[in-house]
């Protein structure tokens, strides 16, 4: 009877751990495509809306696009009487995920200080770039999820005959 | 805290801390007569009073510090103003005015934009109240709002002294509706003006002067509209209009005297309308202004 518990649990254990590699890989996925859709409508926002930094973070929030990010740019800015715009979006860029922050640091110096065509093209090209290792995420998600959960079943399966 | 020192160290804000710590070195009695702050790229910032401009120590402006300095102003959204700095100025939060120079952007014979910022005029705008006081008695009595024209050389005072005369007139009683193109008289924020421009007061900022007076006419049905630096003659024909709605009107302008106004080409065809002239002339103890009746064409 114990031998039987036991084998269960591995079971369950195992494809547990499939099923957490899947969620991990679709999360990755989600936060990849917040992130671009933030840059969308920081985009959109700033060119040809012309609105202020403040005005297009703001909106970012209220679409949910990276909504922790926007929010953290966005008291920075404004517990500094909403000056150093590219050092509060610096500071925000370290709880970004690692593989972006190099791309959301290099627009730092931008925001706020060129005109709004210039902008708008330094937002689509980093956009774009977050949105092709969002395609890769996906595929990655795709090929390796279901592989994840059979795994981790079979491998479950196979300790628990072991066991019994 | 001393008003104008306030004023100072608002301005300081706006400056970057490299420059700001220099700036906010100087002595108390130079904060508190301070009217300007100059940035040069190349040049020692410096801090313009009435009797001149006081170099700050250390190393020179840099092209940087003057676009960070817009920046700030432009609370991090230099574009939302790129209108207004094609024009050559920004009015920052609580009504500091940049003057902006650089290389201009052209097309089709407009400017477009500025880059390139080589100088900044950071102008320390202050609200003095009781300014007006001395001349106020021969524009408003019986009644009755008199046309004037405020007459002076630039940085003489004529905002300050607008805002004055528009807030105790509106204090008064009458409706006063202010054209505030740069957004430096009544430094609305929010809604809300940095200044007072007293209780009976409608304030449109940020549009071009004649567009905002004509506006100001149909809508608020002011018995007096107030704007400053007539320049253009589009502003003249706007003031030609509004006194014939039977609105006085006070307006400024950059001259030495009002007979020197009387020969501006933006001004011909429109001085009549004025009853008094109001003219600032710094001295050596100050400022002073005087009114008169507006002399007339021979």
């Amino acid at each position: 009877m114990m031998r039987a518990v036991g084998a269960a649990l591995v079971i369950l254990g195992s494809s547990g751990a499939g099923v957490a590699a899947f969620r991990a890989a679709a999360a990755r996925v989600r936060t990849l495509s917040s992130y671009a859709a933030m840059l969308g409508v920081l985009r959109r926002e700033i060119y040809p809306e012309l609105a202020t930094l403040e005005e297009a973070l703001s909106a970012a929030i209220r679409a949910d696009a990276a909504p922790d990010f926007a929010r953290s740019v966005l008291r920075g800015m404004r517990s500094r009487g909403g000056a150093d715009a590219s050092e509060c979006w610096l500071e925000a860029c370290s709880a970004a995920p690692q593989e972006i922050r190099g791309i959301l640091a290099e627009l730092a110096p931008l925001l706020g200080r060129c005109s709004a065509e210039e902008q708008s093209r330094a937002l689509e090209k980093a956009e774009l770039r977050i949105e092709r290792l969002r395609d890769a995420a996906e595929d990655e998600r795709r090929r390796s999820g279901r592989m994840y959960i059979t795994f981790g079943i079979c491998g479950g399966a196979a300790a628990a005959v072991m066991l019994l | 805290m001393d008003y104008f020192i306030s004023r100072y160290l608002g301005a300081c804000e706006l400056l970057p801390s490299r420059l700001r710590l220099r700036a906010l070195a100087v002595s108390e009695a130079l904060m508190a007569e301070a009217e300007e702050i100059r940035l040069r790229a190349g040049r020692a910032p410096a801090v313009a009073t009435a009797s001149g401009e006081h170099d700050l120590d250390g190393p020179p402006v840099t092209p940087d510090d003057i676009l960070d300095t817009l920046t700030r102003a432009a609370r991090g959204s230099l574009h939302t103003f790129a209108g207004e700095l094609a024009a050559g100025f920004l009015t920052a939060a609580g009504g500091y005015r940049l003057g902006v120079c650089g290389r201009a952007a052209m097309s089709g014979g407009e400017c477009v934009g500025l880059r390139e910022f080589s100088s900044l005029d950071l102008r320390i705008s202050k609200e003095v109240r009781g300014a007006a006081d001395g001349i106020f008695g021969e524009i408003c009595s019986g009644g009755r709002v008199r046309s004037t024209l405020i007459v002076s050389p630039p940085g003489g005072g004529k905002t300050t002294l607008l805002r004055d005369l528009v807030r105790t007139v509106s204090d008064l009683g009458f409706r006063v509706s202010l054209a505030d193109e740069r957004g430096e008289i009544a430094a609305c924020s929010g809604g809300v003006p940095g200044f007072d421009v007293g209780a009976r007061t409608d304030v449109l900022t940020g549009a071009p002067k004649a567009w905002s007076a004509l506006t100001l006419l149909r809508a608020m049905n002011p018995q007096v509209l107030a704007l400053d630096e007539i320049t253009d003659p589009a502003d003249a024909r706007t003031l030609l209009h509004a006194s014939g709605c039977g609105t006085a009107v006070f307006a400024t302008v950059h001259a030495a005297s009002p007979e020197e106004a009387m020969a501006r080409p933006a001004l011909a065809g429109v001085i009549h309308i004025f009853e008094k002239a109001v003219l600032i002339e710094r001295r050596e103890d100050g400022r002073r202004a005087s009114i008169s009746d507006m002399p007339r064409r021979t």
